[in-house]
């Protein structure tokens, strides 16, 4: 069961930037301004008030008997049921305020069943809720927030050399305080030693995981290597926000990052504004000159202007479940942290931005200490005024809700992060394994031995797409044309084009073909419009192809699907119809298209279908069966060639060579003879093995039938071959032997054909033989045999007309009475 | 794997200290240990592993260098300690990426019973002893060499105290049990159930079969419904459980994307399977005539089952039924035995592929013998499982093939290895009215098959098709049999022989479901097997009674 791939859950629960200068580290700005509220106030129900809530919900909106008084069991799934953000002392404004409760929205942590849980200390005291704390805020950890509450301290005070902290005394704002414990705290543990500069750095307390990726400055005080020397035009370190995926560069290598194509790297960085032209030397001089903010005046008043920092850390606190914390913590961190915080050490080391927004930051913070500004007001000031704020905003209401975060740090700097979606699973979920239903269910996206004989190394993540896909945009085109012109972009005109020539009947090859666009840009296109979540690479949709209802579809969305549906279609066959049409005996879906002039309606049903995840294709995958009566021929064959190669030596040869000679054709891998013209082996030439066998010295004789009797056995059984385009020796022979056995001429071979004459034209019979070595390597049970035509540019008919007389009973209406000799195949067909 | 475990302690002339570390030299340069890179430098962790007061008493983890620190720091305030506090931490250090779940309350419960020891005696602040010596440290050193090799550790401390530790997996919580969710055990559970175990447990396991739905297994075990679910569910968190769905010959299955993975190409797993369904190695004989389909579908045996059998089981599997993973030693049995054989060819006459026969010049000896169904025959055999077809319709293609095999064996080994899926069926109410229906008798529920006026007319409509789609030839000869069938595969009777017609008269003038309660079931998100479960009626019961249903109902197999 944890085999199954499990789209990305972002678990976070807050943002904080730490920043340190000469006079220490400064918690600058977290966001939310007050995580994990919904768990501080659960401390004083204990766990009581979860337990209820699980059961009115189960009450309410569960119609399966079985839960519906189960109470306590169902721990973890009381995910968007969280009441909306009671802040115990913050109000946020609305649109904060639903932003926190998505990232509230989460589980609690505990794991197992609740009395059930073995744990060591099954036998303390705490409560079966408090086991596994939730946060900082639940469990056993109440004694921290206990003193944590209590943080006037004053010998905690004294030693913060914070000069507001000496103005207010014992009275401190409630921003200043964190998950229960002071920012003092927090800036001691999140400002870590220099060995952690540019690394993973990673802290846990109880459940919570703090994740950043501190930078700090270099011993010449700037933040960036000099690279004068090279000429070459340096490159933004992050490649560019849009075109993130094509990212692959550890830390540090960004600019010499070739990872973008070359002949498409200028004309689509987003970026190309700063696409920098001069060393970055002279431009941060430059634009720090000019890239004044207003409140800047306002700094230089202030002693600390003449600080300078001296390391920043954007710390993501997440709440990860135990059982999956490595996998939510590696994704995060990859795609968005380091990411970010690249982006943040980019724009430090151009316009000095951190330290300049951090002190802005703290300004107005300081302000609002002294005229006592309720939170909600700091925010939202904050968020106003500060792009670093906003910045941190925007990366946590989105990435919280699992989108894609749009920050622009600066009216030159923009990135886009994110954690990419899982879009497909080739698993059904089972009864006991947790089901993302309406995920899209296929195979079609991994990696097949037909696509890289080279590495069985399971799908990279974003490969290239292959030229045989085609596009499907998962929003209207119309909109997506919208929004890709309003982003701007010197990308944009590119895109439009593409989507508007784009077809999802169409593969990238065809639509290179028929437009004019260079593949590789298509592709390039695509898997952009594929990264950024706007479309979807599948098989091109065709009318022979089988679509059938996704074991995986939500049904639980149909009654708002058929209403979408309705509007978009609104006269023709109603979704649970459709559904109802596509789920029974599977059929090729030009069966389902009424007429002619219905066609493109009907496969714009189909895209939308496929778009919402309600049908997938169903796809034919087959391997070659070897009958007993093949292993045999084989086998006899073999034991003609010892004979032979033996008769021919002479009987007087020496025992031993007798048996190199033996052994070698055992294991059959003398090369040479293996694939060797075994066609003129018909079966008709077969002599009975008596005669020759009494030609042999009874020593030989007795050898072949050891040799016989070892492998009686596997000849009696049918065996598969896995994997044809590596067939072993003697899988090479028994597949020559299926292939000499097809009928040459309808008739000619045996009684068995007489008996049933050939319908099908003559010349199918030499076009088995023609398109059998290219068709092989398919059948390996994994490659469907849909690609087939598409990649060898096949007429559809053709290839299913050849896969029908291997063995296929696709349907009722098959009219070619099977030859036994040609019905090698075994075929299962499946998503 | 714990590499390392270290004392540390707040020292009011040092500052943070390590006192204890095992192994010597892992953590801070040690005079006695033999010169050896550090694991980490202590100063850069110091911070998490003394902490300020504040973060006492929480779990705290660090990563440097590729470990993992977990400390729980304590902090003890007392007027005996200099200073008035007395800080301490034991440390356990991991390999980064190795999972750290289970170790976590380690190093909670050995905070906890240090932080008791202190109290009670000064264990700690006592404790003089010099680095590498004394009973803090034997303690470290006991308790990394117990747990890293036998995941366990009993430490006696001094006459009161005792150190028991025990590493446990976490596994996920499994979902709630569902009624119409059958379990199946993977474990013989007579081989470690014992009088201790939770009452309703006991009185609930003999009834899980494989056979049973959740909502049987509490009527037979007289339990209440929901203590059954918890109790399935415990089982279900240790692995000892499947779910399956409930078995009947008018379910669907249909190959998953692990077929080519795991059946199309293991041949233990073929060899497991054959040896799982083989009638052959039954465990005991199975009631009535010898025959591994119900009577009431097996063509030869229809005529002479009777009533007698109708309610035993049709089901040639004895009762209590392992799992198929965890059977029986293969040792026993010859290799060629295994297989299946198959059935006589007169049995079938429809059957497709008849394997053509060996010519006769051919005298190798080993194409004779008893003909098999081999690892090849079942993958053909799961291969022809597909969508829009019955267990029933592919069995009467295949009876040759599967008459020496019990099929629900064979379909429930399929679903226990995933490599294929239960094709559920849902109903939906869609609010138009309903079609008329049609005088075609054969015709399986004119509701969905309502014509569309788009669509191609007369009966070959793509929906007509869709429908509950059973093909006509089976059902229309033996129309008696397949209602008793569906009678028993229910699997949701109110009680087993609670006086079931199997003769398939339907009362229409009692326990008539309202439409109300029935059109909740219709929104598309319940499956037949809970609708049945639920309202406690056959799959035909319910059909029937969707015919009557005010208004257009569609079928969905999913």
């Amino acid at each position: 069961m944890s085999s199954i791939a499990r789209p990305p859950d972002p678990c976070l629960v807050a943002i904080i930037l730490i920043v340190r200068s000469r006079t220490g580290p400064r918690l600058v700005f977290h966001y939310p301004p007050n995580p994990l509220s919904e768990n501080r106030l659960k401390t004083t129900t204990k766990g009581g008030r979860r337990i209820s809530r699980t059961r009115n919900r189960q009450g309410s909106k569960n119609t399966d008997s079985s839960s519906s008084d189960e109470s306590g069991l169902s721990s973890d799934e009381d995910e968007d049921e969280r009441e909306p953000h009671v802040g115990g002392n913050t109000v946020a404004n609305a649109s904060l305020s639903v932003n926190l409760n998505a990232g509230l929205g989460r589980r609690a942590s505990n794991f197992g069943i609740d009395s059930l849980t073995l744990t060591p200390d099954a036998a303390s005291p705490v409560g079966t809720d408090s086991q596994r704390p939730g946060s900082l805020g639940s469990g056993r950890a109440s004694s921290l927030r206990k003193r944590g509450g209590a943080c006037s301290d004053p010998e905690e005070d004294a030693g913060s050399d914070r000069p507001e902290d000496g103005a207010t005394g014992g009275s401190r704002p409630p921003w200043e305080s964190l998950l229960g414990l002071p920012g003092s705290v927090w800036e001691k543990l999140l400002s870590p030693s220099r060995s952690w500069h540019k690394r993973r750095f990673e802290v846990g307390i109880n459940d919570l995981s703090l994740i950043g990726w501190p930078v700090f400055v270099r011993e010449d005080g700037t933040w960036r290597k000099q690279r004068r020397k090279k000429k070459k035009k340096p490159r933004a370190e992050w490649d560019g926000g849009e075109l993130g995926h094509n990212e692959n560069a550890e830390d540090g290598q960004g600019e010499e990052d070739p990872a973008m194509s070359p002949d498409l790297g200028g004309s689509v960085a987003t970026i190309t504004e700063l696409t920098l032209t001069a060393s970055p030397t002279e431009v941060k001089r430059a634009s720090a000159a000019s890239g004044k903010f207003g409140k800047q005046s306002d700094d230089s008043l202030d002693p600390e202007d003449k600080d300078q920092m001296t390391m920043f850390n954007v710390v993501f606190v997440m709440d990860p479940p135990l059982l999956e914390y490595s996998t939510r913590v590696k994704e995060i961190y990859e795609n968005i942290i380091k990411k970010f915080a690249k982006a943040l050490k980019w724009e430090q080391a151009r316009t000095d931005y951190v330290w300049k927004e951090s002190q802005h930051i703290l300004q107005v913070r300081r302000k609002a200490r002294e005229t006592k500004t309720s939170v909600h007001n700091l925010y939202s000031e904050l968020i106003n005024q500060s792009s670093l704020a906003r910045a941190m905003y925007t990366v946590y209401t989105s990435i919280s809700a699992s989108k894609i975060a749009s920050v622009s740090l600066s009216p030159d700097v923009s990135i886009s992060l994110q954690i990419p979606p899982l879009t497909s699973t080739p698993y059904l979920a089972g009864p006991t394994d947790k089901a993302y239903p309406g995920l899209w269910l296929t195979t079609a996206d991994s990696a097949t031995p037909v696509d890289d004989p080279g590495t069985d190394e399971n799908n990279a993540p974003h490969q290239v797409l292959a030229k045989h896909f085609a596009l499907l945009l998962l929003d209207s085109e119309a909109a997506i044309i919208k929004d890709v012109e309003a982003s701007g972009g010197t990308l944009a005109p590119a895109l439009a084009h593409y989507i508007r020539c784009s077809k999802p009947t169409k593969s990238f090859a065809q639509i290179s073909a028929a437009s004019g666009i260079p593949l590789s840009t298509i592709q390039m296109l695509a898997s952009h419009l594929v990264y950024w979540r706007r479309a979807r690479a599948i098989p091109p949709i065709h009318q022979r192809d089988t679509y059938i209802v996704s074991p995986n579809c939500d049904l639980s969305k149909l009654e708002i699907a058929t209403i979408a549906y309705q509007t978009t279609f609104p006269t023709l066959p109603s979704l649970p119809k459709m559904l109802s049409a596509l789920s029974g005996t599977p059929r090729p879906y030009g069966s389902f298209i009424p007429s002619k002039d219905h066609k493109e309606t009907y496969f714009s049903i189909l895209a939308w279908l496929l778009r919402g995840g309600w049908v997938t294709q169903l796809r034919t995958f087959a391997r070659i069966k070897v009958s007993p009566e093949i292993k045999l021929a084989v086998e006899m064959a073999l034991r003609k060639e010892e004979v032979d190669r033996y008769l021919a030596k002479g009987s007087v040869s020496s025992v031993a060579d007798n048996e190199d000679t033996l052994s070698s054709s055992d294991d059959d891998d003398t090369n040479s003879s293996s694939s060797s013209s075994l066609a003129s082996h018909g079966s008709g030439d077969e002599t009975p093995m008596q005669g020759q066998g009494s030609r042999l010295d009874p020593h030989a004789r007795l050898r072949i039938s050891h040799k016989l009797l070892d492998r009686s056995t596997a000849l009696r059984l049918s065996s598969l071959i896995l994997s044809p385009h590596r067939a072993s020796p003697l899988e090479s022979r028994w597949l020559d032997e299926i292939v000499a056995r097809f009928p040459d001429q309808p008739g000619a071979m045996q009684g068995l054909e007489s008996a049933s004459p050939d319908i099908a034209p003559n010349e199918l019979q030499g076009v088995l033989k023609r398109y059998w070595p290219v068709f092989l390597k398919y059948f390996n049970g994994y490659d469907a045999l849909e690609k087939i035509p598409v990649r060898e540019s096949l007429k559809r008919k053709l290839v299913w007309q050849v896969l029908m007389r291997l063995g296929f009973v696709t349907g009722p209406g098959n009219s070619i009475e099977p030859d036994p000799r040609e019905q090698v195949l075994i075929g299962v067909r499946h998503w | 794997m714990i590499k390392a475990i270290f004392y540390s302690k707040f020292d009011t002339q040092e500052g943070p200290k390590v006192v204890h570390q095992v192994p010597d030299g892992a953590i801070v340069p040690s005079s006695t240990a033999p010169a050896q890179p550090l694991f980490l430098t202590f100063s850069d962790v110091s911070f998490f592993v003394i902490p300020r007061q504040e973060l006492c008493g929480n779990l705290l983890q660090v990563c440097t260098n590729g470990y993992r620190i977990l400390g729980y720091p304590i902090c003890m305030k007392s007027d005996r300690y200099s200073r008035n506090e007395f800080i301490f931490n034991f440390c356990i250090v991991l390999a980064e990426e190795e999972d750290f779940s289970q170790y976590k309350s380690v190093v909670q419960k050995l905070a906890d019973l240090m932080h008791a020891l202190e109290e009670q005696n000064g264990f700690l602040s006592r404790d003089f002893s010099k680095t590498g010596e004394g009973k803090v440290y034997s303690l470290c050193e006991m308790l990394m060499e117990d747990l890293n090799n036998y995941c366990e550790c009993m430490i006696p401390i001094d006459e009161l105290n005792t150190l028991n530790i025990k590493l446990f997996p976490i596994y996920p919580s499994p979902p709630p049990v569902k009624a119409w969710q059958v379990p199946l055990f993977t474990v013989r559970y007579q081989a470690f159930m014992d009088e201790n175990w939770d009452l309703s447990l006991q009185r609930i396991v003999p009834h899980i079969n494989g056979v049973n739905s959740v909502r049987i297994i509490s009527i037979l075990a007289d339990t209440d419904f929901s203590l059954t679910c918890r109790a399935i569910r415990h089982l279900l968190y240790y692995g000892c459980l499947f779910l399956l769905d409930i078995f009947s010959f008018s379910a669907i299955y249909a190959p998953t994307a692990q077929f080519s993975l795991t059946i199309g190409s293991d041949e233990s797993m073929q060899l497991e399977c054959a040896r799982y369904v083989n009638t052959r190695f039954a465990p005991h004989p199975p009631i009535g005539p010898h025959t591994p389909l119900p009577p009431q579908i097996a063509p030869v045996a229809a005529a002479t089952s009777g009533g007698s059998t109708g309610g035993a089981g049709p089901l040639s599997s004895p009762l209590t039924d392992p799992a198929p993973s965890l059977s029986r030693d293969e040792s026993r049995f010859d290799a060629e035995e295994i297989w299946p054989l198959l059935g006589d060819p007169e049995e079938a006459p429809n059957s497709g592929r008849k394997v053509p026969d060996i010519p006769e010049n051919n005298s190798i000896p080993a194409g004779q013998g008893p003909r098999v169904v081999d690892g090849v025959g079942i993958v053909e055999l799961y291969a022809a499982l597909k969508q829009g077809q019955s267990v029933k319709q592919w069995y009467s293609q295949h009876n040759r093939e599967l008459a020496n095999i019990d099929i629900r064996r064979f379909i429930t080994f399929g679903v226990i290895k995933g490599f294929i899926y239960r094709v559920h069926k849902y109903a939906c109410a869609t609010g138009q009215p309903a079609p008329t229906p049609r005088s075609s008798s054969v015709a399986p529920i004119p509701a969905s098959a309502g014509p569309s006026s788009r669509a191609t007319t007369g009966n070959n409509t793509p929906y007509a098709a869709s429908s509950v789609g059973e093909d006509a030839p089976i059902h229309a000869r033996r129309d008696g049999s397949r209602e008793r069938a569906a009678s028993f595969h229910s699997g949701s009777r109110g009680a087993i022989g609670s006086g079931s017609a199997p003769s398939g008269v339907f009362e229409d003038e009692e326990d008539e479901i309202d439409d109300r309660t029935l059109s909740k079931y219709l929104d598309g998100t319940h499956s037949f097997d809970q609708i049945c479960t639920e309202l406690e009626i056959s799959e035909r019961e319910l059909t029937v009674r969707l015919k009557r249903y005010p208004g257009e109902v569609l079928i969905l197999h999913r």
